[in-house]
């Protein structure tokens, strides 16, 4: 009986304790993958109700009627004319322009919409393309499903698709039509009036134009379309974040924009002289043993191409693609800048004065010149306006430097700049190095890297060189605050990638390729390495440079601002530049 | 004989029961306290913690920024800055006290406060919008789920108390204790290179004095905050992490902060010593928090 007992207790505890392990893997089983999600397929955000506002009762019916279309793209009919209708009719019969128009596996329609059709640009045109003058059309088109941008170029002479091109997780400018929506939901929001205090249907928002991203929503990384509409209130600016993929306000921020005065604007309106003379137009300069193409891009600042020294090719091509700008690393907000022409894009910073050369003096010598490209925001040095300076420097030594500079003010205090620099150096034998402290050390692949405290540069403060032949190598410089400009340093991405001959990789033209406000590296060129990196050694390469600089409003250590003052009278503007970027020194 | 047996066999059964019972009291106490955590999580991460909906705890305590926000001074839910400097959360279960100048806040529930009923600006918003805002959880099922596993026996679980203490019991998971410097006090001498400990000799130098006030902090022990000029010595664990710095966010990166106590301290560094010191800093680095995706943010992993 005793025994029977003793067991039964036994075979008890033992079940407790079988129990107990069990309980215990089951909790250890349950510890959740780390899979990747955003609060909507979480489900933790609740569905949008039932529209009412007509504009996106109307903008849905579009949708709706337009996916039941053999071809499921929305024209663009706000510009252009009959040419510009031509130009699409002519891209949509082609089947590669036409490739993602429907699901690769189901074949389900996906919802298209054309952006935008421009006369093609010079760097549109590839070699080999010949065609009539002004026969060339740029039709840009953007894939909701896919986050995707197509790029055609057709010849309307001879109704011909010449080249296309795709480019995913990127968005090109949005039409006026998409502004205004962009408009009629921020300002019909009820959360926006509710914040504002009043309905703002007078006072209009301003960078309705520009991209934006919000975390933990599906703007987050630029995923979805979406434009920040923001209002300027005292000291402060909300931004009303719209997502044009869902049609819908997706949240809202508040930034400061600082207590400094911003009484006045120096009122910058479209030059026409600018944009006959400079728009796309190619220029060239022949100074100082240097001899180079320059022209004003659409969207991608000001390029420089073809650039020799004493008969030596060094560059291929220069630009600025991208300023990346944003107000909050954790929510990840701000705006994708582009800076370029106004008549061939939308952008919100443009060229209004033509490109200027100035001579570099240093004591009473003239070591060199400086071509520079100054863009505005209509209102600025106004709270959400903002300016941009481009300028390369080239010394008679033969050394030369590629910067860029926020003129400030932006839309709040606490912003990053971040510019996002294409640099195509001249040759197919090149190889990148890196200084380590025991020496140089070769990029056999495609890489990136941050430049930080504990970088380490060479006793002359290079960090990288690139050589292009057997006989040419530059040493690459970054800022440290040295360069007596203001700079206090780059803090620069750096990414080398291969510079591929078959496809575009930024040659052309680009649209907005990153999201305004990653803190890391993903900053867009990283697109452009491929998952398994390829190797760098004796190729074509293009280096991007994103230099990062932090605003300040405060008294003493202004940077990337601007503010208005009262002198004598009147009031005056004042700039405090943040200027970055690399200089370039040629191996002796 | 047999009641012997018999009475072992009670003894053995009722120290089963025994230890059974407080096995389960204690996985019982320990799920629990996992679920406070889960709540706080999700309530760290989310944007309805404010009256607005546009800040969460996170706008201010970016876990890619060792739990602050790399602003001089942060915003809050009005787009007003605060007079003071995001302080880390790292270890703040180990500090003693919690804010830049009042040593009389000594704990998590005490700081939780500021945030929440600030009106100087508004951080979170919370005062006078308590319904407002306990109402938005209230309406959410996944929150409701939420509440109610973290406090099973509240029949209204859904309360600022609950808020506040499930947000704690997140923030007393945010540990970080495996610096290289970490590793080579425990004797893993590879930990740091010759430049890091040529490095932490100066820093410990009576030359430097940095020691007087960065005394360093046991892991997983409580030690007394120091205030210089009553202003908190701050810890300098993933210090390269947490610019800029200082308690009104004024000095922007390392290097002028190495200026600053150059000047203070009336030597002059040679690049070298620098980078020395630099090194030392980076050796204070532990991300490895980073890779625990229980406390990131529940919204992308879950």
């Amino acid at each position: 009986m005793c025994k029977k007992n003793f067991f039964f207790w036994v075979m008890l505890l033992s079940v407790f304790h079988l129990n107990l392990l069990a309980q215990q893997k089951k909790t250890t089983n349950k510890k959740p993958a780390s899979v990747y999600l955003n609060e909507y397929r979480a489900g933790l955000m609740s569905l949008p109700k039932a529209d009412t506002n007509w504009f996106i009762v109307e903008r849905k019916k579009e949708i709706e009627q337009i996916l039941k279309d053999s071809i499921p793209v929305k024209w663009y009919k706000e510009r252009g004319g009959e040419k510009a209708i031509l130009a699409q009719q002519i891209a949509l019969s082609d089947p590669f322009f036409t490739r993602y128009l429907f699901d690769l596996k189901t074949r389900k329609p996906l919802w298209n919409e054309i952006f935008g059709v421009y006369p093609a640009r010079p760097g549109d045109i590839k070699k080999g393309i010949t065609s009539l003058p002004g026969a060339l059309m740029r039709v840009e088109m953007y894939n909701y499903a896919n986050n995707l941008t197509t790029i055609g170029i057709v010849d309307v002479f001879s109704m011909k698709l010449v080249s296309a091109d795709h480019y995913p997780d990127t968005q090109p400018d949005i039409p006026q039509s998409l502004i205004q929506l962009a408009e009629q939901i921020a300002i019909n929001a009820p959360e926006v009036e509710k914040a504002l205090g009043y309905k703002p249907n007078v006072k209009k928002p301003i960078m309705s134009s520009t991209k934006t991203a919000l975390n933990r929503t599906k703007c987050e990384r630029s995923q979805h379309l979406c434009v920040a509409p923001t209002f300027v209130q005292g000291n402060r600016a909300l931004w009303a974040i719209v997502d044009l993929t869902d049609n819908r306000l997706v949240g809202l921020r508040w930034t400061n924009t600082g207590t400094d005065a911003a009484v006045v604007t120096e009122r910058k309106l479209q030059n026409e002289t600018v944009a006959d003379c400079y728009c796309e137009k190619v220029n060239s300069i022949n100074k100082n043993g240097w001899n180079m193409d320059y022209l004003l891009t659409a969207s991608d600042g000001l390029q420089i191409s073809n650039v020799t020294f004493n008969q030596k090719r060094i560059l291929n091509s220069a630009k600025l693609v991208d300023w990346h700008v944003s107000y909050s690393g954790t929510d990840g907000f701000g705006y994708s800048d582009a800076v370029g022409c106004p008549i061939y894009s939308q952008a919100a910073v443009v060229a209004t004065d033509p490109p200027k050369i100035a001579e570099i003096v240093e004591g009473d010598s003239t070591v060199g010149f400086m071509l520079e490209q100054k863009f505005f925001s209509e209102l600025w040095p106004g709270p959400c306006n903002y300016s941009y300076s481009q300028r390369y420097f080239f010394y008679n030594d033969g050394r030369f430097r590629i910067t860029c500079a926020s003129i400030g003010r932006g839309c709040g205090n606490n912003g990053t700049y971040r510019p996002v620099f294409r640099i195509s150096f001249s040759g197919n034998e090149q190889n990148f190095y890196e200084y380590e402290r025991e020496g140089w050390k070769h990029w056999t692949k495609e890489n990136w890297q941050l430049q930080n405290p504990s970088t380490q540069y060479d006793e002359d403060g290079y960090q990288y060189k690139i050589s292009l032949d057997k006989t040419s190598t530059y040493f690459l410089e970054p800022g440290k605050g040295q360069f007596n400009d203001g700079g206090k340093g780059d803090n620069a991405y750096l990414y080398l990638t291969k510079n591929h001959l078959n496809k575009d990789e930024g040659e052309t033209d680009l649209v907005t390729i990153g999201p305004c406000c990653n803190t890391n590296h993903e900053q867009g060129p990283e697109k452009f390495i491929n998952k398994v990196p390829e190797s760098t050694v004796n190729t074509d390469l293009v280096l991007w440079y994103v230099p990062q600089m932090k605003n300040d409003d405060r008294p003493g250590s202004k940077y990337c601002w601007a503010e208005t003052y009262y002198e004598n009278g009147v009031y005056k503007i004042k700039a405090y530049p943040c200027f970055a970027g690399p200089m370039f020194v040629p191996q002796k | 004989m047999q009641q012997k047996q018999y009475v072992i066999g009670l003894i053995i059964a009722a120290v089963s029961f025994g230890l059974f019972f407080v096995q389960t009291e204690s996985l019982a106490k320990q799920d629990l306290e996992k679920e406070r955590v889960n709540l706080g999580r999700h309530l760290f991460y989310d944007t309805k913690l404010s009256y607005n909906l546009t800040k969460s705890c996170v706008s201010c305590h970016d876990p890619l920024m060792a739990f602050t926000d790399g602003y001089r001074t942060s915003a809050g839910a009005d787009g007003f800055n605060v007079k003071h400097n995001s302080i880390s959360l790292l270890n703040a279960k180990y500090r003693t006290t919690y804010t830049w100048a009042n040593p009389a806040i000594t704990s998590l529930k005490m700081q939780l406060q500021f945030p929440f009923f600030n009106q100087g600006p508004n951080e979170l918003g919370w005062k006078g919008k308590e319904q407002l805002i306990l109402s938005r959880f209230s309406a959410d099922s996944n929150y409701q789920t939420l509440f109610k596993k973290a406090f099973p026996d509240q029949r209204t679980p859904i309360n600022i108390n609950n808020i506040q203490q499930a947000i704690i019991s997140f923030e007393e998971q945010l540990v970080s204790y495996n610096a290289p410097y970490d590793q080579y006090l425990q004797g893993n001498m590879q930990a740091l290179n010759k430049q890091a400990i040529a490095g932490m000799e100066l820093f410990n130098s009576a030359k430097m004095g940095c020691v007087t006030c960065h005394s360093w902090e046991q892991p997983f022990k409580k030690i007394d905050t120091k205030y210089s000029s009553g202003i908190r010595v701050p810890s300098l664990r993933n210090v390269m992490l947490t610019a800029p710095y200082m308690h009104d966010g004024s000095i922007e990166n390392i290097f002028e902060l190495i200026r600053h106590y150059e000047k203070k301290q009336s030597i002059n560094l040679t690049k070298t010593a620098q980078q020395e010191l630099i090194a030392f800093f980076n050796a204070l680095t532990d991300t490895s928090y980073l890779s625990n995706k229980e406390i990131l943010n529940p919204f992308q992993y879950q």
